[in-house]
């Protein structure tokens, strides 16, 4: 069963088409990949799919239409989590209200602190550090608070944009075995990656994006041996 | 040393008022990047509104305070649908032309609603004049002074309470820190805008309830302590909530002093004088954050 549907999607920025017409599937507990170089339209898509910018086209959410004009609170609350590129912490937060940030659209009575106690079991280092500003942390750090920050949305999609960017290889290794605990736990998840190697060896199917269109789809292990693919993003 | 205990008190109270609505420009410029220019109208609205219900509708001061406030938030919260928030998606640029063009705008409405003529607001609360014994001498003290400045800290306490404490006041730091990621957090960023200019307008209306009695009221009114405000914002490191409080106080009490001491005629010189040589010291004002811009 597919948790979400693209169909036919365009966004542009002013005069400039940035995605021409996207097709796109996510089967429910799946680690989806989008692979392509810079300025392919990864970010613009995933923005589209958060609300952020307006777009034409249909997406399909657990098999509800969400038109480009339903607002990105509205999609949080259903669900559709994003991780932005760059993390994007509240850099004057400490790292216990960036989490509470995250638990934003969860109903009053909604007890947190159990899930805080998860997110530390999962991150022993975000609780050593709670009381700290975000701003304060290492890159590593920060990419585990805004994970830890879009857990207490209660993600049924995750969407990720370069957690491994600007990270020491070491922490993306770390970083990649935490998407996969989450997906074993059943949340959906569609990476964005510059680093296509390991992107494709942890995903279950793979999308490779150019232009502001789908060049290539398949199974992720297929699209690693695809020789145009190795070209082009895996270094030969 | 009395004249300066006095001077030092009522440039507090004065300091207070304008606090109260540099709080206002600060709390804009956080969320949006952008002077809201308008901001003294609502002072001048907060004055009327004080001035009708108090005495023609005979209410108690703490109703009118009240109510003056809600008022203005109601005329903020109109003003803020039909002109500024078809602009929210485009350049700032024409955000801020709308709030300098809103400013005439409201005066002249108040103008045809409340007359051209100074109106005068019955003292509401407690008028008198107490003295304190200090050595051989005493200091006089008008209590108007101290509700100003009691009121003031009220609001202050209250506000920080509401941005610290609360889901909506951090929401509202959120979105002034990271603007997208307080979106992806679920974050309605149009309703955080409309609450922060509605919180802006509360406290320039409970400024002008405070200060009409002190003055007189009219419709011109708002626009010379706009400008002290904003003056006090920039003083103080514009979009910080404790630069605002500090710039404000510190402007209040270096017009009293320079009135008392050289001359009155010149009490506007001495806070321009004080803005600049800030700006020259510390061109972020006293509480800013430099900001290093990537171009």
């Amino acid at each position: 069963m597919s948790i979400l549907k693209i169909e036919g999607l365009h966004a542009a920025y002013g005069s400039t088409k940035v995605l021409n017409g996207i097709d796109l599937d996510i089967a429910e507990g799946q680690i989806i990949t989008i692979v392509g170089s810079n300025g392919a339209g990864k970010t613009t898509l995933l923005s589209c799919i958060s609300g952020l910018i307006p777009y034409t086209g249909s997406i399909t959410f657990r098999g509800e239409s969400i038109s480009s004009n339903v607002g990105s609170d509205e999609r949080v609350k259903r669900g559709i989590i994003q991780v932005p590129e760059g993390r994007q912490v509240f850099a004057e937060f400490s790292v216990l209200n960036n989490l509470k940030m995250g638990a934003y659209t969860l109903p009053r009575n909604e007890k947190i602190a159990p899930m805080l106690e998860e997110i530390y079991k999962l991150f022993p280092r975000l609780n050593e550090r709670k009381n700290q500003k975000a701003g304060s942390l290492s890159g590593g750090e920060q990419q585990m608070l805004a994970l830890g920050r879009a857990l207490l949305s209660k993600p049924q999609l995750l969407m990720l944009d370069e957690p491994s960017m600007g990270l020491a290889p070491v922490v993306v290794i770390d970083i990649f075995k935490t998407i996969r605990k989450l997906n074993e736990r059943g949340i959906s998840i569609l990476l964005v990656e510059q680093n296509a190697k390991l992107a494709l060896k942890v995903a279950d199917y793979a999308y490779v994006m150019e232009n502001g269109r789908i060049s290539l789809s398949g199974v992720a292990s297929e699209i690693a041996e695809d020789e145009k693919v190795r070209a082009a993003y895996l270094g030969g | 040393m009395v004249m300066l205990i006095q001077a030092l008190l009522s440039g507090v109270a004065q300091g207070a008022i304008y606090a109260l609505i540099a709080l206002g420009y600060s709390v804009i410029y956080r969320t949006l990047n952008m002077g809201h220019f308008a901001q003294g109208e609502f002072y001048m609205l907060g004055a009327f509104f004080g001035v009708w219900l108090f005495t023609k509708l005979n209410l108690p001061p703490i109703i009118v305070f009240i109510a003056s406030g809600l008022l203005t938030s109601l005329v903020m919260l109109v003003m803020e649908r039909l002109a500024y928030r078809p602009l929210y998606t485009r350049s700032v640029m024409g955000l801020l032309i709308s709030t300098l063009g809103m400013q005439y705008v409201i005066q002249t409405i108040a103008k045809i609603v409340w007359g051209s003529d100074v109106k005068r607001f019955p003292p509401m609360l407690d008028d008198s004049t107490v003295y304190i014994p200090f050595q051989d001498n005493r200091i006089a003290i008008s209590m108007q002074s101290l509700w100003v400045i009691g009121v003031c800290a009220i609001l202050l306490l209250a506000l920080t309470l509401f941005l610290t404490k609360t889901k909506t006041g951090l929401a509202m730091s959120a979105v002034s820190m990271n603007r997208k990621a307080a979106a992806l957090m679920g974050v309605n960023i149009n309703t955080v805008i409309t609450s922060t200019f509605i919180i802006a307008a509360f406290l320039a209306a409970i400024a002008g309830v405070l200060m009409g009695p002190l003055y007189s009221v009219s419709f011109t009114m708002g626009s010379g302590i706009g400008t002290k405000a904003l003056t006090a914002a920039v003083m103080g490191g514009f979009g910080s909530l404790p630069g605002a409080v500090l710039g404000g106080l510190l402007l209040g009490v270096v017009e009293t002093l320079g009135a008392l001491y050289i001359s009155s005629a010149y009490k506007d010189l001495f806070s321009f004088i004080v803005l600049i040589s800030i700006l020259f010291l510390r061109p972020q004002g006293l509480f800013g954050q430099a900001k290093v811009t990537k171009v």
